[in-house]
């Protein structure tokens, strides 16, 4: 194994260890219900960036598979009582499946049309779920959550946990992807789908499976939603901000490497998090805009570029 | 005839009622070295797309040792052994020059070390010091050589370098024509596509030379330099 590898690691146990010991030391519930937040973002972040990093192909859907995976986990909760982690699991596979529909209708174009065609799944989504009465409709339903398992000291800490391991497990997988064959193929089509295509790689069977990883863990970042809010409606699981964090985190971040959007969505979404508690929650777009003007003018490669180059690595 | 490698029979192409290339009919001996010449706009790049599966044909087919490829996809003709190299470079920006070779690489199935192979091939073509560095910060000619080495990484049976020496000095067309030599030589059938003359006519055993879509010449250099109907496309009546 690579030392980068067993440095990947070994981050993991920590941040892990970290994350199931700190609801032991702190006590506020607060900061686990501000941190799930952070946390969802992260992985919203990576899953959007697999597509749309690796392959560049700028996907505003991601609302579209959040709120697929938010409704999917409410739907077989409370009706069929599933447990969470078979929720997540479930609204992992669905959002793949959703992954590679769209991306079958959608991947033979490219550019700003691409992005339209993306963010029609959003509409179509929404519109489903508005007319579906058994998933509450336009009102929305309510989700009483299990309760919190016995190791847990609270829902907010239980919901917290849950999105860690999520969170986690997302961007283990956008790094695998990075470094594997398959990164590197993405990274080809990204450059030149011909030159690509001409050097063997297969740029449609690539994207597709691009389109399924990306829409799995964007859905599987929705699974948890229902029990942190205990009450889901289309607006907000299909809510554009979503779609918009989704896009500007791995930006800001850095859409070259896993480490980008994981950076990108501790910046804007911790900041959002605190604007909306001492300032004013509508002011989160406006943070979000500021934010990525900022990073255009002085880091248009992302902040781990920005990184990257003064530790005198070349720009990739 | 067991040793013709590539083989187009009534090859054709349309763009809307535009026909861009053919009928055309073209054999490639195993080995070879062929170049193919013409006026901007005489169908050599859509001949190219054709062979390698950026574009399928309307009509006729093309064959492969012997088997017709005319509609499978690119990427599976690459694996076949066809490969090419583009007119305008066209690198893996945002990866080394090494990682550019990984790319063909992972997918070609290459026996062996597919590290050792690409240092190999990067050593082979003069490339050996630019290892590490991002393709962005390749000159022409580097760009130009990462092209040929992509290209002939996943051990290819045919290789068409479509303009791999525009825009290069008199030196740097040496080194180019050194390369090609040097692949021709290992057994690569190679396919030149070229405005410069004195290269493609020192590089080539046999000339195509085509003018709207159509071959209208075919023979050595010496022939293709005397055919009235080349002389034509180049110099008019």
């Amino acid at each position: 194994m690579r030392k980068n590898s067993i440095l990947f690691l070994t981050g993991i146990v920590i941040v892990l260890a970290l994350g199931f010991l700190l609801p032991w030391t702190v006590r506020n519930p607060f900061y686990f219900f501000v941190g799930y937040v952070v946390l969802q973002y992260v992985t919203i972040a990576t899953g959007w960036n697999i597509l749309g990093g690796y392959a560049g192909y700028i996907n505003f859907g991601a609302a579209g598979f959040f709120g697929a995976g938010v409704y999917l986990t409410a739907f077989l909760y409370t009706t069929f009582g599933l447990p969470l982690p078979l929720c997540i699991l479930a609204a992992a596979v669905f959002g793949a499946i959703l992954g590679v529909l769209m991306g079958y209708l959608t991947l033979r174009i490219q550019g700003v049309y691409f992005a339209i065609a993306t963010l029609g799944l959003v509409v179509v989504l929404e519109t489903i779920v508005h007319n579906i009465s058994a998933l509450g409709g336009a009102s929305g339903m309510a989700v009483y959550g299990p309760r919190p398992p016995a190791w847990s000291s609270g829902p907010s800490q239980y919901n917290f946990t849950v999105m860690l391991v999520i969170a986690v497990a997302s961007v283990a997988l956008a790094r695998f992807v990075e470094v594997s064959w398959i990164g590197r193929g993405l990274r080809a089509v990204r450059a030149s789908e011909d030159a690509a295509e001409c050097s063997g790689v297969p740029t449609l069977r690539l994207k597709l499976l691009a389109c399924a990883l990306s829409g799995a863990v964007l859905a599987a970042a929705g699974a948890p939603y229902p029990f942190y809010t205990s009450y889901v409606e289309p607006v907000t699981a299909f809510s554009l901000i979503i779609g918009l964090n989704a896009i500007a985190m791995p930006l800001i971040g850095g859409t070259k490497s896993w480490a980008g959007p994981v950076l990108g969505a501790l910046l804007l979404a911790s900041v959002q998090q605190i604007a909306t508690v001492t300032i004013s929650s509508e002011l989160n777009i406006l943070f979000v805009g500021l934010v990525l003007i900022a990073s255009v003018a002085f880091a248009p490669g992302g902040l781990a570029d920005l990184f990257g180059r003064k530790q005198g690595r070349a720009k990739p | 005839m067991s040793d013709i490698v590539l083989s187009m029979k009534g090859v054709e192409k349309m763009f809307g009622a535009f026909r861009a290339l053919g009928p055309v009919d073209l054999d490639l001996q195993a080995g070879e070295r062929l170049g193919i010449i013409g006026p901007n706009g005489s169908g050599k790049t859509t001949l190219i797309n054709c062979i390698t599966g950026v574009y399928r044909p309307d009509k006729g087919s093309v064959f492969f040792q012997g088997r017709d490829i005319s509609q499978i996809e690119a990427h599976k003709r690459a694996r076949l052994g066809i490969s090419r190299s583009f007119q305008i470079p066209r690198p893996f920006t945002g990866m080394t020059v090494l990682e550019n070779l990984l790319v063909p690489l992972d997918y070609c199935q290459v026996d062996g070390n597919k590290e050792e192979r690409a240092r190999s091939v990067l050593s082979s073509v003069g490339l050996a010091n630019r290892i590490s560095d991002p393709s962005e910060k390749l000159t022409q000619l580097e760009l130009r050589k990462l092209e040929l080495a992509r290209a002939l990484v996943g051990n290819p049976k045919v290789l068409i370098a479509d303009e791999a020496m525009a825009g290069l000095s008199e030196e740097e067309i040496d080194e180019v024509l050194a390369i090609l030599f040097a692949l021709n030589r290992s057994g690569v059938a190679v396919i030149m596509i070229e405005h410069i003359m004195h290269a493609v006519m020192r590089f080539s055993e046999r000339i195509v030379c085509f003018e709207t879509g159509r071959l209208i010449a075919s023979g050595t250099s010496t022939e293709i330099a005397e055919n009235p109907l080349v002389q034509k496309v180049y110099f008019g009546e």
